[in-house]
């Protein structure tokens, strides 16, 4: 039996007009099953009213407060993960495309001689680049190698400080297990 | 919204921890019960509701002033709520669970007595059957006196859903109710209160 939409107004009558009032309470006079979810929504209604707010725990802010700190950390840990992990990944979608694109010119037995003739000439080419080094090293002023050596051992000195105090402070956090 | 509210936003937008734990202490109950309501179990309310300040924390800067802050932050709270019963996939009672839940139970229990109890108890039982967003949609309609239009907002629906949604929530809450009755004692009865 269709009884719409008598159906939808006897569970919401708050927009109904005083006409579509009438020809509900009508309608309720001669169908009993819609009279029946009348009464029995009136009645869940009246029980949701009776059920109170439910109150937080005693120290729930203050708990919030607490645990502000530790999930400012997990976020920032969260966070730099999720970099690296996009670092790595797009580093290897590069590394991947660029074989790919290597294999789809050359053939694998091509891929294999170069392997083969790289391994052979490894040795000659390194005297040779001792030579060429050798060669450009002696041009160098010594005034120059002081500068370069001071400029090097500043940088080798920042990173090992910046490197230690990271560890430090992950170290107290808990963050490196 | 009172002016010391206003004031609070604007320095936790600002990034004012303090005045953000006001804000919480302001809302605890609100959030609480809305993921109690939701969850039906108080440890996990208490979990969600605090993960849901957290969320809101995160987001402040991003809130838009001129719209109640409480249903801003309900919403992230009805959001979250709804995502952990997805991800628990907590089970909603069926018509047949509920039968066999109502039936009387050998054990005697005097607090099963008293009305208020039983209507609680009644009243959680039927949320369980609904699926979370129609749980979200009655909870925000009854509990906070949200119109449709806010229901829509909070939970990203069209209005005509959360239309849809709460009638079919009515309907399953009367029709419940009516199996509950009917194994009871005096059974249900043609007038309403409102006949």
């Amino acid at each position: 039996m269709n009884h719409q939409p008598f159906e939808t107004w006897n569970l919401d009558r708050t927009k109904l007009t005083p006409d579509q009032q009438t020809e509900l309470a009508r309608h309720l006079e001669t169908c009993p099953e819609c009279r029946h979810t009348a009464t029995a929504w009136e009645c869940v209604q009246v029980e949701i009213k009776s059920v109170p707010q439910v109150k937080a725990p005693v120290g729930f802010a203050t708990r919030f407060q607490n645990s502000l700190a530790e999930r400012r950390r997990q976020a920032h840990y969260r966070q730099t993960r999720k970099m690296l992990g996009i670092l790595g990944i797009s580093l290897l979608v590069i590394f991947l495309l660029l074989a790919a694109s290597i294999l789809v010119r050359t053939s694998p037995a091509a891929w294999i001689g170069s392997i083969i003739r790289i391994i052979v000439d490894a040795p000659f080419n390194l005297l040779e680049l001792r030579f060429i080094a050798a060669f450009w090293l002696a041009k160098i002023p010594p005034l120059a190698w002081i500068g370069a050596s001071s400029v090097i051992t500043a940088w080798m000195l920042v990173f090992t400080l910046t490197g230690a105090l990271t560890y430090k402070r992950f170290h107290h956090q808990g963050e490196l297990r | 919204m009172s002016i010391d509210e206003n004031e609070l936003l604007v320095l936790a937008q600002n990034g004012s921890e303090e005045a953000f734990t006001q804000l919480v202490e302001r809302y605890q109950n609100p959030v609480y019960n809305l993921c109690y309501r939701m969850l039906g179990e108080p440890t996990e309310a208490e979990d969600a509701a605090q993960e849901s300040f957290w969320r809101a924390y995160q987001a402040i800067r991003r809130y838009d002033r001129s719209r109640p802050f409480a249903t801003w932050l309900l919403s992230i709270t009805a959001h979250y709520c709804i995502d952990q019963q997805r991800k628990r996939r907590l089970p909603t009672l069926e018509i047949e669970d509920w039968m066999e839940e109502v039936l009387p139970d050998n054990t005697p229990d005097p607090e099963k007595m008293i009305g208020a109890h039983e209507e609680k108890e009644r009243i959680h039982r039927m949320l369980s059957t609904l699926n979370p967003q129609d749980r979200a949609a009655i909870i925000l309609r009854y509990w906070y006196e949200f119109s449709e239009e806010e229901i829509s907002q909070a939970l990203q629906l069209s209005v005509s859903a959360v239309k849809s949604r709460l009638h079919r929530a009515r309907l399953k809450f009367a029709s419940l109710y009516q199996a509950d009755r009917k194994l009871t004692p005096g059974g249900i009865h043609d007038e309403s209160p409102a006949f």
